[in-house]
């Protein structure tokens, strides 16, 4: 019986599908409602910062969107019902498992075997998502360019959700799925995007660190941390990274933050080293960024250009 | 950020700025009233007279190679920055040592003849070889060269500027420039000109890459001094000849008002970005983008 991270308790809730979306609206929280239907079909609904969002219908391994209403018409028919609240990451790697397809199952026994899987990865410079069950553990990592992506991966164990790989027992048994990611989908994009701001903000906060130090680079993160606060996106700028824990459901409202974040650290450093530097930085640092990444990011306006005087 | 010793202060950095820049005012003030109203000259002597001067110019001057060292203490040694404003520094230093010698020089030989070289020329030359390597130093981190040989390919510049040096001496000597000096003392004088040229571009080249950003400010400082050193050139080279007695009046008056504003502007430049790193926001320096500007960046 197929269920998203069983290690996390069940909210404390009834029964009752009101309950849970209640919770949800009124705690603002991401998390997911959970439907078993039989052994092999199950629906799900996500919501994303105490908002509805898609719920799918999962029969044999295989998602599809449903409506809202017909979601909340399966109750009469739901064995079990089940409520957990989860992180913006969990939710949206959960939304990017049900948006995709299932490329290939693998069981991976032992660290040994699950190394030599990695370093296949690394070397196709393979970009997918992994879903990984074991018996103390389940979770989702995004795989770019054959790398894990650190702040794209999380997992749910018996001491809360992590977000490192968990040791692998060498007498465990892991399910590995991949899933090929589907170009058209929203959540595809949003990683897709999400990756390209990540990267482009780290090559520029690094060289804007090299030319003004480490100081200045930490009085504009703080700067740029105050300016988002009252967005309530769950984004960092911390030293040369911007750490997106966000869960953006739709791609326009990512791109939206990401313009206002690209926006006031082109206003900052335009401060400090004037707008010719700022447009060059933007510029070279734009150019390193992987072919795919610059394309959504041109494709959401998010360039250069934008972003000095 | 940093804010434990802001209790200490009488004044904001934002005021202390603007004190200064005051104080530096009637500075330049009393030092072109020094210079035409001579009033030491009359009752003490015009060796007085010069010194006072002298000592109106050294105070911004030690304003800002002081304040080059506060600045450069805000970088660890690692980073980028630390390399150029350590060597901005050092090079402020060994002008003030110039300043400092040639009161010393005019001390011993006011009444008697200078000698060709003096101890002066190496403080200006170093002073400006190290300025030069603060300015090599941002030109390469602006245009992220790089590659290891930093070191070695600014000492090859460097020759390169003082091969063009000599040749132009080789032509002064043959126009009939310095008569009666050496080579050597000839080519010092040449020398002087080629950086002051060489730097004041790069200043200004940096000026315009930085535009209205904090961080152009320094090389501003650079860039009077060359403007101050090119009335000098200009003289040196006969160009007072050409012109009208208003006009030569003129040029006195700006390379003597351009020569110390260069050390103001550059001490408070320099002292403005400490700030800035010392305090922050709270410096009141540093304009920050205010929060309805990445509202308005929404639409």
């Amino acid at each position: 019986m197929k269920q998203f991270f069983p290690q996390v308790n069940d909210l404390p809730i009834d029964n009752s599908l009101s309950g849970a979306e209640g919770y949800f609206r009124n705690s603002n929280t991401t998390g997911l409602i959970e439907k078993q239907l039989n052994a092999n079909q199950f629906a799900v609904l996500l919501f994303v910062s105490g908002a509805p969002g898609t719920a799918y219908m999962l029969e044999n391994g295989q998602s599809h969107p449903i409506l809202l209403t017909e979601f909340s018409a399966l109750h009469n028919e739901a064995k079990q019902m089940r409520a957990i609240q989860v992180p913006d990451v969990a939710g949206r790697l959960a939304l990017l498992a049900l948006e995709s397809e299932t490329k290939h199952t693998y069981l991976i026994a032992g660290s040994q075997a699950w190394g030599k899987q990695i370093d296949e990865w690394q070397q196709q410079r393979w970009n997918g998502l992994v879903e990984v069950t074991a018996r103390k553990v389940h979770g989702f990592a995004l795989f770019w360019q054959g790398e894990p992506q650190k702040l794209d991966t999380i997992f749910s164990t018996r001491q809360g959700f992590v977000s490192d790989f968990p040791e692998i027992d060498d007498d465990l048994v892991w399910d590995i799925v991949t899933y090929s990611l589907p170009v058209s989908a929203q959540a595809y994009q949003c990683a897709i995007l999400r990756q390209g701001a990540m990267h482009w903000s780290h090559k520029i906060l690094s060289r804007y660190q090299e030319m003004v130090g480490i100081k200045l680079l930490q009085m504009m993160n703080r700067e740029l941390n105050r300016q988002i606060q009252p967005w309530r996106w769950n984004i960092e700028l911390n030293e040369s990274n911007m750490l997106d824990r966000h869960f953006f459901a739709h791609l326009t409202d990512a791109a939206h933050a990401y313009r206002a974040l690209f926006m006031a650290m082109g206003a900052q450093m335009n401060i400090v080293i004037g707008n010719n530097l700022t447009q060059r930085l933007l510029n070279e640092t734009f150019e390193q960024t992987h072919p795919d990444e610059r394309a959504i990011l041109q494709a959401q306006r998010l360039i250069p250009a934008a972003f000095s005087e | 950020m940093q804010n434990s010793n802001r209790s200490s202060f009488k004044f904001s950095p934002l005021q202390f700025i603007q004190l200064s820049a005051v104080v530096f005012l009637i500075l330049l003030g009393l030092i072109v009233w020094a210079y035409y109203t001579e009033p030491l000259s009359q009752t003490l002597s015009p060796y007085w007279n010069d010194k006072l001067i002298d000592i109106l110019i050294l105070i911004p001057a030690v304003f800002a190679a002081s304040a080059g060292i506060l600045l450069t203490r805000q970088f660890e040694k690692g980073e980028t920055p630390y390399r150029i404003w350590q060597a901005f520094t050092i090079g402020l230093w060994f002008w003030v040592a110039g300043e400092v010698s040639g009161a010393v020089y005019d001390a011993i030989y006011w009444y008697i003849t200078y000698p060709d070289f003096r101890l002066t020329d190496i403080f200006w030359l170093l002073g400006y070889l190290f300025l030069g390597l603060s300015l090599y130093y941002q030109m390469r981190l602006v245009y992220g060269a790089k590659n290891n040989n930093r070191l070695r390919l600014y000492l090859g510049l460097v020759a390169l500027a003082l091969l063009i040096a000599a040749g132009l001496t080789n032509l002064a000597e043959k126009a009939g420039l310095g008569e009666g000096s050496a080579w050597i003392i000839l080519f010092i004088t040449v020398l002087y000109p080629v950086f002051d040229l060489t730097e004041g571009v790069i200043a200004i080249w940096l000026s315009f890459l930085f535009g209205r950003g904090q961080w152009s400010r320094p090389w501003w400082g650079l860039i009077l001094f060359a403007l101050a050193d090119s009335v000098n050139t200009f003289y040196w080279l006969g160009g007072y000849g050409l012109i009208p007695v208003m006009a030569q009046n003129m040029l006195d008056t700006m390379a003597l008002i351009a020569y110390p504003a260069s050390y103001m502007v550059a001490g408070l430049a320099l002292l403005s970005n400490y700030f800035v790193l010392r305090y922050g926001e709270d410096s009141g320096l540093l304009r920050v983008v205010k929060r309805s500007e990445i509202h308005k960046s929404e639409r």
